[in-house]
């Protein structure tokens, strides 16, 4: 770290001069790579050098980092300069920072990872954002409520890198909320200091979307996908504005979770099926489907080759898609059943948490299909949703807690919030969070502006 | 109140309280070592890194936070913070960068904790908020990028959410 070094003994009252004599010196002496001092020879020679900010040690460089936002240092200081970006690029270092950071709180990954293929940098990133969203008492956080649905809200999807929102309601009603609009066209309540979104923030409404209530979102890069109780599945074009692109009807069954990938819909369905559709095809008729549950089906996910259910039966069953049969099991250790689960397609961890019955939750290491951990993290009653990312765990509960947790091993809780209802379920994507309310109100948080 | 002899690269020597000479690790393990007694007033420890002007700033800094309580145990679920900086040490770091820069190494050398953390701070105060073009203006560094080369690093730290 040492180019340009220019070796001179000084003293402290000659440094001024002596920095205004290193600026032109290094406009005389670019290219003059023969310059190149060894910071340790010099240390040997006896010799004090100007030190600056790109000739200490690497060391004390990433120490000076530590005290810098990641965010900020992987986007502004890596462009600085080709040393600082060659330091900053290397995955070990953040894989240190990490360890020094929160290692006291347990294993993170919270299951065994390639530390090769792990990236390091991006978990360091969205850590250090979560806890500054979420273990600052909210300080950097806005929060707008929901109200325009009549009657408790199950489903919340954020999709396009969370720049809109689908909440699906009981009411039969589909609202698609243009997120920032959401923060911006809103009004604050004189009696209760809350911020509800005007009209102006929906970017879609369709107040009849199905003809019972609405269970669960998923979606793609051109379709949304909605599943109710009037045993339908409905598909929406999102790129010309949310109209019906088609319906699969489900055995007259109601639809109660959704997974997909780019080219297979799973719908899990009330009466123990898994029905497996192609979006690209507008035939009404589920290619296949797979009954390996005794009960219905609480939450799926999936990626292109397996499709994990939960179940009422107690049971959380790994699917195996091209061999068309279920390859294990999962029974929980507290004999309650397993009611929704966080599997994300594009985890590069390989793990995934479920919520049960009793208020608990349960680490699964994925590659093993085992529980990894169980948590007893304070839920008095049934959790209704989980979700989880580099950066934190969230989960809700019918005793009316959200709750964000810090993803190490240790699982320890960056905030607890408690709201007068039943919580349906959590959904987050790129730090904005949504959450279903049992009380018709969708609650909704985002960093700050100058976050 | 027993003294040690600090003698820095230049020849200067400083004559130490023993338990402000002890905040630094690295002076502490070699009294530890020598096995120097209180009545060894006369031994000269060599700090063969670190310049007359520095050490005399080191020795102010560890004089002035001498009845320091210890720091109070980082909470892993809050912010990192740098606003923390206490008004007298803002003062004392109020200082050219290559003496500040040679503080954080003389801290480094000696093992100084507490002295590493502010130094390294007020860098970091320094950088904090500050385009890639601020920061090499600010410490007369070279951009050694070409334009495609900013390019790709920008795109590399873009944020995008696994699915």
């Amino acid at each position: 770290m040492t180019e340009g070094k220019i070796s001179v003994d000084v003293g402290e009252t000659e440094l001024v001069e002596q920095v205004q004599a290193l600026d032109v010196g290094k406009k005389d002496g670019d290219g003059e790579k023969d310059k190149i001092v060894d910071i340790n020879e010099n240390e040997k020679d006896g010799t004090e050098g100007f030190q600056r900010l790109d000739t200490v040690p690497v060391e004390m460089f990433l120490h000076i980092c530590s005290f810098l936002e990641s965010g900020f240092v992987l986007q502004n200081l890596s462009l600085v300069c080709k040393q600082f970006y060659m330091v900053l690029v290397n995955q070990k270092t953040w894989k240190i920072r990490q360890e020094k950071r929160w290692g006291r709180n347990g294993q993170y990954p919270p299951v065994p990872v390639d530390n090769d293929c792990f990236p390091w940098s991006r978990a360091c990133w969205k850590r250090e954002e979560q806890i500054k969203l979420w273990g600052n008492n909210g300080a950097n956080l806005r929060n707008v409520e929901l109200r325009s649905h009549i009657a408790c809200v199950d489903a919340v999807h954020l999709f396009d890198c969370g720049k809109y929102l689908a909440t699906g309601s009981r009411d039969r009603s589909i609202i698609i909320w243009d997120v920032e609009k959401a923060f911006s066209n809103c009004r604050l309540m004189d009696d209760t200091k809350t911020s509800v979104a005007l009209p102006s923030a929906k970017a879609h409404e369709n107040s009849a979307a199905h003809k019972g209530w609405i269970w669960a979102f998923t979606s793609n890069e051109s379709h949304l996908l909605s599943a109710s109780w009037d045993n339908t599945v409905r598909i929406w074009d999102k790129r010309s504005n949310f109209q019906l692109v088609t319906e699969f009807p489900t055995l007259k069954v109601a639809c109660l979770c959704l997974a997909m990938t780019d080219n297979l819909v799973a719908c899990g369905t009330y009466h123990k099926q898994v029905l497996l559709f192609d979006p690209r095809e507008d035939s009404y008729k589920p290619l296949t489907s797979y009954t390996v549950h005794k009960k219905c089906v609480l939450a799926l996910g999936m990626d292109d080759t397996r499709i994990i259910s939960c179940s009422e039966d107690g049971r959380t069953i790994l699917y195996d898609i091209r061999a068309q049969k279920a390859v294990k099991t999962i029974t929980l250790s507290n004999g309650a059943y397993p009611t929704c689960l966080s599997f994300r397609r594009e985890a590069p961890a390989p793990l995934f948490y479920i919520g049960d019955r009793s208020g608990q939750i349960h680490l699964v290491n994925s590659d093993l299909f085992e529980i990894a951990q169980t948590y007893d993290i304070g839920h008095k009653q049934i959790v209704q949703g989980v979700f989880h990312s580099l950066g934190s765990v969230m989960t809700c509960s019918k005793d009316g807690h959200m709750k964000v947790m810090e993803p190490s091993l240790g699982l320890q809780e960056l905030a607890s919030l408690k709201i007068d209802a039943e919580l349906p379920g959590v959904h987050s994507f790129n730090n904005t969070v949504a959450l279903a309310g049992g009380d018709s109100v969708v609650r909704l948080w985002a960093p700050i502006e100058d976050f | 109140m027993p003294v040690v002899r600090l003698q820095s690269v230049d020849g200067e020597v400083f004559p130490v309280d023993v338990e402000i000479a002890r905040m630094s690790f690295a002076i502490r393990n070699m009294l530890d070592d020598l096995g120097v007694q209180d009545n060894d007033a006369e031994e000269v420890i060599p700090l063969p890194n670190v310049t007359g002007p520095i050490l005399r700033k080191v020795i102010e800094w560890c004089t002035h936070h001498k009845d320091d309580p210890p720091p109070p145990e980082e909470d892993d679920t809050r912010e990192k913070r740098t606003d923390d900086i206490p008004a007298w040490d803002q003062e004392f770091l109020r200082v050219d960068q290559a003496v500040l820069f040679d503080i954080i190494l003389a801290a480094n050398y000696l093992d100084i904790k507490g002295l590493l953390d502010v130094t390294c701070k007020t860098v970091a105060n320094m950088i904090k908020g500050k385009t890639p073009e601020e920061i090499r203006k600010l410490f007369n560094i070279k951009n050694d990028f070409t334009p495609a080369e900013e390019e790709q690093i920008r795109k590399e730290n873009e944020w995008c959410e696994e699915k």
